[in-house]
């Protein structure tokens, strides 16, 4: 049994991708894709849901998918048409389908009555007709199958149950056709003598007539099941090849019914052009194994690389039970090489020290396509990345080390040393290209939110989604939902109008909802827009000025206003709603996103609609990141922060304010940021034209010098939660282990800048966030 | 009377809940060589590459069906033999007459049991032991 509870969560597993696969393909009908693989596809995601369900015993899961299903089932035969509204309906559908399968796992419950009249409503979508007529017993036409009837003990699985209906013929005449594996086996051997090998060297005349052999292989395949193989053993070296010239030999194994002339018709227009050998059976040697793996055996070393009459496995005189053989069978007619069937069969008896020829062959074999992808659990995931983790902090305190001894760069260790450097860093790329996954698996889940909250509000929405493909580490993606939903939700219900305004306005009643990723100078860019009202910016300000959230002098930009409903304790909505007053404003989302490195912001223009723009760092685990000095403390400045570094002049400073001064770049002037001040290292900044200037930029694109006492050098560091381990600080990111084994706070820069400007003695002043 | 530890089987299905199923209950009966295709095109690939005994396989999937599989390997001369189970619904009927056409050994209509299983398998190889 327990095993059956495995293959549940198998099930549920499954259920998750046939939900999205459902919802993808009515997302494809909904934009007019309705072809058959399309509706098909909707179907059998349904159907194999039930499928499984049966198998469980989940029977409120089974009856609705059972409705829905014989739903499209109609659609799919054309009896019903997919009507905009139908797929609708759908979608509807396949949402409290989703909710069944959440509530079978035990993740909620299904709503009853909602999904009562739906299966009401899809059950008259069926038959529009709708005589509530009894089910008729199906018509029964020649019951004469005498299959003894199954007598299902209750306490059985029923496996891929369909109909709760327990008989298990069909009702038409049908006897089931018996086969011994002799015949089989035989028919395996029979095979072979319709296989002929042929071989074909082409010259370069056949290349200069305009010939291919690609073609004169499509005509061999005419005649029967072809598997060609390619000699290129006598090409020479690029350097000593002559691009004119043939050099390659085919052997093909043709099995046809057909005999030699019409093999050799297919060479008619290329006769003298190319060298032709038709024999009849398998080829020799290398090619045996090959035949002896289509026939079912294992591969044959090639132990008799000289047997020189072809192998034919018909000449062995039944039976031959194939699995029981794990002898090769191959390199000679021999029939001994069958055990009696008794032996459970040697799953594929792998002649291990078997000649290459014989390991090339087994290649072969195709993989079952199991084995193409492997289900891991992410703990797993997570444990090696961890250990890739420190694997990096060890090389790059062994590196240090070595420094620290004074061995030469050229000497044989510290080149060592950087191949390992070079391999670590290969093996961190391709640990986390395990853990990267698309974004697909967030988005997905968007199209109902979007339904949901555009019926609540009356609203009409339509989302559009891009770049659903964008990979991201795991450990992103997990925290994007949030953010997302919630960026959408504020888009439907604040953002769009209501269809009445929409019309009023020239616009379509329909809004259009954008969800984006892409990648954007090594961070994942999430972009929300509408095609809505746009920012109220004067109700904005003066709901912030009356929040007492900012002085009314203060002169703001439209940007630096459309920001401010990020702040805490702004909210616009007159009337908390359902949707987006969930007891969480912008200020949460924005603190949440920050937590994890990343920034949100959002630009409107008025009657045209509102961006939110949310960007976060591919991945949580490592940064790349410049070391520096600031008095006496060691700090990782990330490195996509940063411009350029420099030695400012003393009359490239100029003083600005009472304290503060600017750096001259240029054309142009950047506030100066001593870093240790900031931080609260000391308590007044040595000249700047002491130390070294990290030109930064923040994520909206403001610049800032930050002044460091010395630079260190630029490093990959893995990154260790500060929150987790102690709690969060303003102005740093993180912290990582050095290869000292030291502890490095990582900076954060848009918090230092933001700090730094609201440092000077205004203290009653609030963060403008918008201009962070 | 044939064993069923000998008999090789290819289970064909596009959902990996059911191939879980069947193998299981397959295992139950005794069958040890038990491979699985998620489609009829890899089914075929894997037939071709080394044959089976026996199929197992559902009807709609994708690609190539269930139906379209049967005929692939009717017309493969070394697996022509292959003794082939088709997995309906109930509704299927038709589709299990074309099947017959097509040389189906046999067909099994979900829900089914383990023992169901059995006796349809038993139908085309003869007592399992």
């Amino acid at each position: 049994m327990d095993e059956l509870e495995a293959i549940k969560v198998t099930f549920f597993q499954e259920c998750e991708e046939l939900l999205a696969d459902l919802e993808g393909g009515l997302l494809a009908m909904q934009d007019g894709n309705d072809d058959g693989d399309t509706v098909n596809a909707v179907f059998r995601a349904v159907h194999s849901i039930k499928g499984g369900a049966g198998a469980f015993g989940l029977e409120p899961l089974v009856r609705f998918a059972h409705v829905f299903e014989t739903l499209l089932d109609a659609v799919r035969s054309n009896e019903v048409p997919a009507t905009p509204d139908l797929v609708v309906t759908l979608l509807r559908a396949s949402d409290v389908l989703a909710d069944h399968v959440s509530s079978a796992r035990g993740l909620g419950v299904v709503d009853e009555a909602v999904s009562a009249a739906m299966a009401a409503e899809l059950k008259a979508c069926t038959d529009p007709n709708a005589a509530p007529a009894p089910v008729a017993a199906p018509v029964v036409e020649a019951v004469a199958f005498e299959a003894a009837p199954v007598a299902a003990a209750p306490a059985e699985t029923l496996i891929g149950a369909d109909d709760a209906l327990d008989d298990d013929d069909l009702g038409f005449d049908f006897q089931p056709m018996t086969i011994t594996i002799d015949e089989q086996a035989a028919d395996v051997a029979a095979a072979a003598g319709n296989v002929w090998t042929v071989s074909i060297r082409p010259k370069s005349d056949l290349y200069r007539k305009a010939n291919e052999t690609a073609l004169l292989l499509r005509e061999l395949a005419r005649l029967g099941p072809i598997e060609a193989t390619l000699d290129a053993s006598a090409i020479p070296p690029l350097d000593m090849l002559d691009a004119e010239a043939a050099y390659a030999t085919w052997t093909v194994r043709l099995e046809t019914e057909e005999d030699e002339t019409a093999i050799r018709e297919v060479f008619e227009f290329v006769d003298g052009d190319c060298d032709l050998e038709i024999t009849r059976g398998e080829g020799l040697a290398p090619d045996a194994a090959l035949a002896a793996l289509l026939a079912g055996e294992a591969p044959a070393p090639v132990a008799a690389p000289a047997a020189p009459e072809p192998v034919i496995v018909a000449e062995a005189p039944a039976p031959v039970v194939i699995e029981a053989a794990p002898e090769p069978v191959a390199v000679a007619p021999v029939v001994e090489a069958a055990p009696a069937p008794v032996a459970a069969p040697v799953a594929p008896a792998a002649p291990v020290a078997a000649a290459p020829a014989a390991a090339k062959t087994q290649q072969i074999d195709v993989p079952g396509p199991g084995q193409s992808v492997i289900r891991v659990d992410p703990e797993r995931i997570d444990r090696l990345i961890d250990l890739v983790g420190e694997l990096v902090i060890n090389q790059a305190m062994l590196a240090q080390r070595v420094g620290e001894y004074g061995i030469a760069p050229s000497s044989n260790l510290a080149m060592g040393l950087d191949e390992l450097e070079q391999l670590t860093r290969e093996i961190q790329d391709s640990v986390m290209a395990i853990r990267a996954q698309p974004v697909k698996s967030v988005f997905q889940r968007m199209p109902r939110l979007v339904r949901e909250v555009a019926s609540m509000t009356g609203k009409q929405a339509r989302l559009v989604m891009d770049g659903e493909n964008t990979e991201v580490d795991k450990t992103v993606i997990e925290r994007l939902s949030d953010p997302i939903t919630h960026m959408l939700r504020n888009a439907i219900d604040h953002g769009l109008e209501s269809p009445e305004e929409r019309k009023a306005a020239g616009k379509n009643p329909e809004g259009v909802v954008k969800l984006a990723a892409l990648h954007r100078s090594g961070r994942i860019v999430i972009e929300v827009s509408d095609d809505g009202k746009g920012i109220n910016r004067e109700r904005v300000h003066s709901i912030a000025i009356k929040k007492g959230l900012i002085s009314p002098e203060l002169q703001l930009t439209d940007e630096e206003i459309d920001n401010l409903i990020f702040l805490p304790g702004f909210s616009t909505a007159d009337k908390i709603s359902d949707v987006s007053g969930r007891g969480v404003g912008m200020d949460v989302v924005k603190r949440s996103v920050q937590a994890l490195g990343g920034r949100i912001s959002i630009t409107s223009r008025p009657g045209q609609g509102s961006t939110f723009t949310l960007s976060l760092p591919l991945t949580l685990a490592v940064l790349d990141g410049m070391v520096v000095d600031v008095a006496g403390e060691t700090l990782v400045v990330p490195l996509a922060a940063i411009v350029e570094s420099l030695r400012p002049k003393p009359e490239e400073v100029r003083p600005l304010g009472p304290v503060g001064s600017v750096l001259a770049v240029r054309d142009s002037f950047v506030p100066l940021i001593d870093v240790g001040l900031t931080l609260g290292y000391r308590d007044s900044s040595p000249p700047p034209t002491e130390g070294v200037v990290l030109l930064v930029e923040g994520e909206d694109g403001s610049r800032a010098a930050l002044v460091a006492d010395a630079i260190h050098g630029q490093r990959q560091v893995v990154i260790k939660s500060l929150e987790q381990n102690y709690q969060q600080v303003d102005g740093v990111a993180a912290a990582t282990i050095l290869g000292d084994g030291r502890v490095a706070l990582i900076l954060d820069v848009d918090a230092v800048i933001s700090l730094r400007r609201r440092e000077p003695p205004r203290p009653a002043e609030p963060t403008l966030i918008a201009a962070e | 009377m044939p064993q069923a530890s000998s008999i090789s089987v290819l289970v064909v299905d596009d959902q990996l809940t059911m191939r879980a199923l069947i193998r299981n209950a397959l295992q139950q009966i005794g069958f040890k060589d038990i491979r699985e295709a998620p489609d009829g095109e890899e089914a075929l690939k894997n037939l071709l590459a080394k044959p089976a005994n026996l199929v197992i396989s559902d009807f709609n999937m994708p690609k190539m069906d269930g139906l379209a599989l049967l005929r692939a390997v009717r017309s493969h001369p070394p697996i022509r033999q292959t003794a082939f189970v088709m997995l309906t619904g109930r509704a299927d009927r038709e589709l299990v007459q074309r099947a017959v056409q097509f040389g189906v050994n046999n067909y099994c209509v979900k829900p089914f049991t383990v023992q169901g299983l059995r006796d349809k398998i038993e139908q085309v190889f003869g007592q399992l032991t």
